[in-house]
């Protein structure tokens, strides 16, 4: 029963939504009102959801085949995230959008997606998966397109993507469907494993390119920055968190469930170079190339979306060595970025709520006047970065420790340098909007109201207490991977405990809290301090006033611009993309050029139509 | 030291003992370079008279809660990362986190700073904290390497396992000579990650006014000078412990530091300073290939 | 029962009438009461032709002559689709035709050209065939020189004259069938053309391919269609884009399937299918004209059908047919749509309309939802058809079917971005303040809500649908 409502309550929802989005413009209170009502409602089903998992349902008939849709363990777990962030969301747009003139249609596409969404982790079989995943593509595309015109511009870039990605997806739909003579998955699992080589290389391309493109795994990225940075910034956080993590779901689901792991592995040269070593490089590139192109990027939302990309590289990692370790670690990190990049982004979208820019360069010193969106990034960044306590660290620890023992030493140097270079753009992100001097222009800036404040503080609670106590989150991920046909994570409250040895994130915290005491106590027994104004500051003799702009910002790390600026100009991905762009665009003009507008070449045209089919009919017979 | 009562009163003492250790080698350090520059230099602990100067001054500016709050964390997180790494006869939490563990608790301190130089507002901190950050594309990441060929090579990501074996299989099998690519790599690292010259471009007084240290004063410096002489022979150890076997007793513990330290004052004091992005070349160009060749060599092995 | 012969005796006799009152309001109204009223008989006639084996005799002149026309589950099912799509432009013609322009003769045409259309349905000759072919080809040309400016003209020009040298070609070959058949029924020349020489067959078959082909728009003999489909009066673009190609298609592939059945014709088909596909989505994606855009995707989407027929199986002809109604709809809507556009700012090019969907947001909104279906996105009855059309073709396996499969998804990915390109620019920020409403008049609006509403919710109708389409696709192989 809560399975159906998870799928009815988003459809009454957007038709609701988009009947009052497009009546009562100009009282934004009732649609705002009804959307976090209906997200939260369908977080209440979500989590009540729980107790129907196995249990399979039949939608309506299509083509001679019954759509049905059912929860496991996996789709629980991603529903629970999508129901949980969607709800977050809501609530904080309650207090932050401007909708009315902008984003019309703003909930009624939030709510087509969630729908796309959890129909898509609940499909049971090929034809609705299929469905699901073009729903949810175009939903995205409309969530996207609202706004400015770049947005607009930006979304199109992703229909490119996202079009393509499904029609190829279709390609594969038909492939199997042929092929297997049915759109069930275990049929399909049956046929794939009695199959020869070529059938299985040709499905599985067809099957995950797509969900590579919408994961935005190297090279097929280009799409999601711009994408993600032009949308009103409460969703660049719900499609960062959430929206991309959708084409892993295909993955797992596909490569440990629908198609087997054994199957994957025969796809190779040997044991250490098959398809896994192909997915684990694309991901270290994934996890290593956007992170630095991060480091470039001016604006905050353009910067995270960035790292968007660069976290997923990641959770591919992790789930690319189908260890253990390893897929724990790709599992929780989905669930790990997902709350603190919502919170990041909160954080800059409660920032730009009141100054109006996500620009920076021109912001700085905030932290005195939004103390608590300044703990809300800290807190993000930390998880971010993957420092502990935070429970970003929990699962780069495990992505570490499977990618070292299992033997792949290059793809974890690239993992750690990818951590690198998301400290240093996580530092420049909070340096550059809540460090550094106070521009004069912000000085009556105020912290936003509770209602925004809530997510904040309910994410950094998330936060904080998964990264304590990973426990109560490997639990879910244990029960994932014995449905996905790995042996479960031996998971204790603050971690692990295995032979090569363990994580102990209790301890750790303990530890932290009480060598923090000492220093505190170390700190309090110097004099006492007095706090100065922000001009009363070092300057080589030189006197601070509102007037002198004493701030390092721009350009915040000028060595790796004076090495990477060429490369990053450069931008061979971007460049591959327009080129291809330009390649249809010509070559249609040429075909265009068959119509040529001339009587005699069209009657030419006939005569030699008839003379090559008859050459051609000749041939045939 | 591992447990019972023993444990309760190493762990209380161990900071101590951390910090007279660090007073030592710091002011051995003032000492060494020094003669080397034909100086007289200071006595021997003059570090602790300029901690107990500092942190008994009356004036102390601060610019803001955060900038307080960080040097708790700058100070906490150095003593956390110290009681990960196993020193001879202690090594009771090296059960609850291995070395990636320590690999991010050394972060902690840096980014305490970061965090608290940011609120400062200075320039001049800001671009020392840049240059840090930078830095650590160059060091941390051969170190990384380095420590990867090394724990793969075992089968064990935990530093205290990887001391053991090497204590049991004698000098041999010390990182530094069953892996002298990983090792003289590690070696380089090392440097860089002391901030000793020639990569010592985060502090350059005389470009930045001490970069991070620029609005520190009073007993705001003074427990940043706290955290150094803790950290100092912590970072040592940490080396020692993966490329010198660790130790077996407390005087070789003292003597392997000393001997480390001393070849790391020798390049300081005779070297120039690298620009950011010279330092990062030159870390990318000898030091990281020959880590992963390290790697590669021990992968062909394996196989 | 009433008799089919109606199918053409009452548009012909509605288009005298009108000529004889010469009023705008007679003209309107029977031309809105004829279709309505043959859709009506349509499906009157639908459950029987869906009970009968065999195509029901509706009149015949018997042999030697022998005309017959007969009616069967495929011809009802066209005949209501076109009747159904003739009411319902005939319901925008209302508003978008301007006033005191010759309207009575407009209707007049439009009856005629209805009167044409049925009769191809209908006959069982082939003779008979190229006459409601002339009838077809004539009144169009003159619809699409409505507008009478010179695009117009020289676009009505130009698909004269290949229209004549296609029923040239098509002469050629009845010349040739009846030289070896002795009689033009089609019955008879399929038994003829068995034993005849296959080579000449063969020519017979391709001539008349070419011939019938210029009709339906079939690659590389659819020049004319850029030109003329952008150029003609929107509403005419509706009709000729919308079921006029199709029709054509239908009877094109059906005598060629039944009466030339002696030759193979299908890989010749499928190859000019597959080329016409990916023509159409190359030569749209750069266009700026939006409705010259429009013309080059129905080019391509004929290729869809031709392809699902041409791959000879039950289920390609299930599918092509499923996907003959969906685009008549949808092609329809987004012509008529576009048609007020261009009222509306009086320019074809896209790049004049931007920010019109804050004046006609509720034009706009079915614009994108039409092209949604156009494209085939789920749940829309477009995603259905097009995935009935790939899963056939992957049914019938073999090389150039899967080329198909690959050429169809690439097309629509062409099509999606030249499509919503448009969307773009119909919702970029207007340029000055918010400007004032200016949807479509309301004939017009309801006319295209009814054709929307079949594309998109058109996958309701598909159960229901699919008891029928067995007998219809039958119909592209049966003969009588």
């Amino acid at each position: 029963m809560y399975t159906q409502a998870l799928l009815l309550l988003p459809l009454v929802g957007f038709g609701v939504a988009f009947l009052l989005q497009g009546t009562v413009k100009r009282s934004p209170a009732i649609v705002k009102t009804w959307a976090m009502l209906g997200f939260a409602a369908i977080a209440a089903v979500a989590a009540l959801a729980g107790a129907e998992i196995g249990t399979l349902y039949e939608g309506p008939t299509v083509f001679g085949s019954v759509l049905t849709y059912g929860l496991t363990d996996l789709s629980w777990w991603f529903v629970l995230l999508i129901a949980g962030i969607t709800a977050l969301t809501t609530v904080f747009t309650l207090g932050s959008l401007r909708y009315a003139d902008d984003y019309p249609m703003y909930y009624a596409w939030l709510f087509a997606k969630v729908f796309g969404m959890i129909g898509l982790v609940m499909s049971r079989d090929l034809l609705s998966f299929f469905i699901m995943w073009e729903i949810m593509s175009w939903a995205t595309y409309l969530v996207m397109q609202q706004g400015r015109d770049e947005s607009r511009k930006a979304a199109q870039g992703y229909l490119v993507y996202a079009i393509s990605a499904g029609m190829i997806l279709l390609g594969g739909v038909v492939f199997l469907r042929t092929a297997s003579g049915s759109f069930e998955f275990a049929v399909i699992t049956k046929f794939v494993a009695g199959a020869d080589l070529g059938v299985i290389i040709t499905a599985i391309v067809l099957v995950l390119v797509p969900f590579l493109i919408e994961a935005a795994v190297y090279p097929t990225h280009g799409w999601l920055p711009s994408a993600y940075a032009s949308s009103e910034t409460t969703m660049t956080a719900y499609l960062s968190s959430i929206s991309t993590r959708m084409g892993l779901f295909g993955l797992i689901l596909f490569v440990f469930n629908v198609f087997g792991l054994d199957v994957i592995d025969r796809i190779g040269i040997s044991a250490h170079l098959n398809l896994r070593t192909l997915l684990l490089v694309l991901a270290a590139l994934t996890a290593v190339l956007p992170t630095y192109t991060a480091l470039f990027q001016h604006d905050a939302k353009r910067l995270l979306t960035w790292h968007s990309i660069g976290q997923g590289g990641y959770m591919l990692l992790g789930l690319a060595t189908a260890s253990t370790l390893g897929t724990a670690g790709g599992l929780m990190h989905i669930f790990n970025y997902m709350t603190y990049v919502a919170l990041i982004i909160f954080s800059i979208a409660a920032v730009e709520y009141r100054t109006g820019t996500t620009n920076l360069n021109k912001l700085g010193g905030l932290i005195t006047r939004q103390p608590v969106a300044f703990l809300g990034m800290l807190f993000g960044i930390i998880g971010l970065a993957g420092i502990p306590p935070m429970n970003g660290f929990v699962s780069k620890w495990f992505i570490y420790r499977s990618l070292i023992l299992g033997g792949y030493p290059f793809v974890a140097l690239a993992a750690f340098i990818a951590t690198v270079g998301t400290i240093m753009s996580v530092y420049k992100l909070i340096h550059n909007t809540f460090l550094g001097q106070l521009p004069e222009r912000y000085n009556e800036v105020r912290e936003v109201g509770w209602v925004m404040q809530l997510p904040i503080w309910v994410l950094m609670a998330v936060v904080f207490a998964t990264g304590v106590f990973p426990g109560t989150i490997l639990q879910w991920i244990a029960r994932i991977q014995v449905e996905l046909g790995i042996a479960p994570i031996a998971y204790t409250l603050g971690g692990v405990a295995q032979e090569a040895g363990d994580l102990n994130m209790m301890v750790i915290t303990l530890v932290f809290t009480l060598t923090f005491i000492v220093g505190a106590v170390i700190f309090f027994m110097g004099g006492k301090r007095r706090i100065v104004s922000q001009y009363d500051n070092y300057a080589a003799g030189h006197f601070l006033n509102k007037d002198v702009p004493y701030n390092f910002n721009y350009n915040f790390y000028s060595a790796f611009d004076h090495i990477f600026e060429k490369l990053y100009h450069a931008a061979p991905v971007q460049s591959t993309e327009r080129n291809l762009g330009r390649l249809v665009a010509t070559v249609g003009e040429y075909i265009r050029r068959f119509f040529t507008g001339q009587i005699n070449t069209y009657a030419a045209y006939y005569v030699a139509a008839v003379i090559i089919a008859l050459a051609f009919l000749k041939e045939v017979l | 030291m591992n447990s019972g009562i023993g444990l309760i009163v190493w762990i209380i003492a161990y900071p101590f003992v951390s910090f007279f250790l660090g007073v030592l080698l710091g002011g051995y350090g003032r000492k060494l370079t020094a003669r080397v520059q034909r100086r007289v230099g200071p006595t021997w602990i003059q570090p602790l008279f300029d901690v107990i100067k500092l942190m008994t001054k009356q004036t102390n500016i601060s610019h803001g809660y955060m900038h307080d709050v960080a040097m708790m964390m700058l100070v906490g997180g150095t003593l956390m990362t110290m009681y990960f790494v196993p020193v001879p006869g202690f090594h009771y939490f090296s059960q609850f986190g291995d070395y990636i563990v320590v690999m991010y608790l050394l972060l902690v301190p840096p980014l305490g700073m970061a965090l608290g130089v940011g609120q400062t507002a200075n320039p001049n901190g800001s671009i020392g904290i840049s240059r840090a950050l930078q830095m650590l594309a160059g060091y941390e990441i051969t170190l990384v390497m380095t420590f990867i060929g090394f724990a793969m090579k075992h089968g064990t990501t935990s530093m205290y396992e990887l001391m053991k074996l090497q204590q049991a299989g004698g000098p041999a099998t010390w990182g530094i000579f069953a892996e002298p690519l990983l090792g003289i790599a590690a070696l380089f690292a090392l440097q860089g990650m002391l901030n000793e010259k020639p990569f010592e471009v985060i502090i350059a007084p005389h470009e930045i006014a001490t970069g991070p240290m620029t609005e520190m004063g009073g007993k705001y410096l003074g427990m940043m000078f706290i955290q150094h002489l803790i950290a100092l022979p912590m970072e040592l150890t940490i080396f020692m412990n993966l490329f010198l076997g660790g130790a077996q007793s407390w005087v070789e513990y003292v003597v392997k530091l000393f001997v480390l330290f001393t070849l790391v004052l020798v390049v300081n004091a005779v070297y120039g300073r690298f620009k950011t992005d010279g330092a990062l070349r030159f870390f990318w160009k000898l030091p990281l290939p020959l880590a992963a060749l390290g790697v590669v060599m021990i992968m062909a092995n394996g196989m | 029962m009433v008799s089919p012969m109606l199918f053409i005796i009452a548009p012909l006799s509605a288009a005298f009438i009108m000529i004889l009152f010469n009023s705008r309001v007679i003209a309107l109204g029977l031309s809105l009461l004829v279709p309505i009223g043959l859709a009506w008989l349509g499906l009157s006639w639908l459950p029987y032709t869906l009970g009968a084996a065999q195509p029901i005799l509706v009149a015949s002149i018997p042999a030697p002559l022998g005309i017959p026309l007969s009616i069967d589950a495929l011809g009802a099912g066209m005949a209501i689709l076109v009747a159904v799509s003739a009411a319902l432009v005939v319901l925008y013609s209302s508003s978008y035709m301007k006033k005191g322009h010759h309207e009575v003769r407009y209707y007049t045409v439009v009856m005629i050209l209805l009167t044409s259309a049925f009769g191809l349905v209908l006959t069982r000759d082939i003779f008979n065939l190229f006459v409601f072919f002339e009838i077809l080809c004539i009144s169009s040309y003159i619809l699409v020189s409505w507008e009478q400016d010179g695009a117009a003209l020289e676009a009505s020009f130009k698909y004269m004259v290949l229209g004549s040298i296609g029923s040239t070609f098509l002469l050629v070959s009845i010349a040739l069938v009846y030289r070896v058949a002795g009689s033009l029924a089609m019955a008879d020349v399929a038994t003829a053309l068995a034993t005849a020489p296959r080579g000449y067959v063969a020519f017979a078959a391709v001539t008349f391919l070419f011939g019938v082909g210029v009709e339906a728009a079939i690659f590389p003999v659819n020049t004319w269609l850029p030109d003329a489909h952008s150029s003609a009066p929107s509403s005419i673009s509706a009709i000729l884009s919308g079921f006029v190609i199709e029709l054509a298609l239908v009877v094109a592939f059906r005598v060629l399937n039944t009466a030339f059945a002696a030759v193979d014709t299908l890989p010749l088909v499928r190859v000019v299918a597959i080329a016409g596909v990916i023509v159409g989505e190359m030569a749209a994606f750069g266009q700026k004209d939006l409705k010259r855009m429009l013309a080059y995707s129905s080019i391509s989407q004929i290729g869809i059908m031709l392809f699902a027929f041409s791959l000879g199986t039950q289920a390609g002809a299930q599918a092509g047919l499923q996907h003959l109604l969906m685009h008549a709809g949808a092609k329809s809507a987004l012509f008529l749509i576009a048609g007020y556009f261009i009222v509306r700012t009086g320019s074809r090019l896209i790049a004049d309309y931007a920010g019109l969907g804050h004046r006609m947001p509720v034009s706009a909104a079915l614009f994108g939802f039409a092209a949604l279906s156009l494209v085939g996105a789920p749940p829309l009855l477009g995603f259905f058809t097009k995935f009935q059309v790939l899963s056939a073709a992957g049914a019938a396996g073999g090389f150039t079917a899967w080329l198909g499969v690959a050429v169809i998804l690439f097309g629509t990915v062409l099509e999606t971005v030249y499509l919503f390109r448009v969307l773009r620019v119909l919702f970029a920020p207007a340029a000055s303040g918010s400007p004032a409403r200016a949807d479509m008049d309301w004939p017009a609006l309801a006319a295209v809500a009814l054709f929307t509403a079949l594309v998109v919710f058109g996958a309701l109708l598909l159960p229901t649908l699919s008891q029928m389409i067995g007998p219809m696709a039958d119909g592209l192989a049966s003969l009588l």
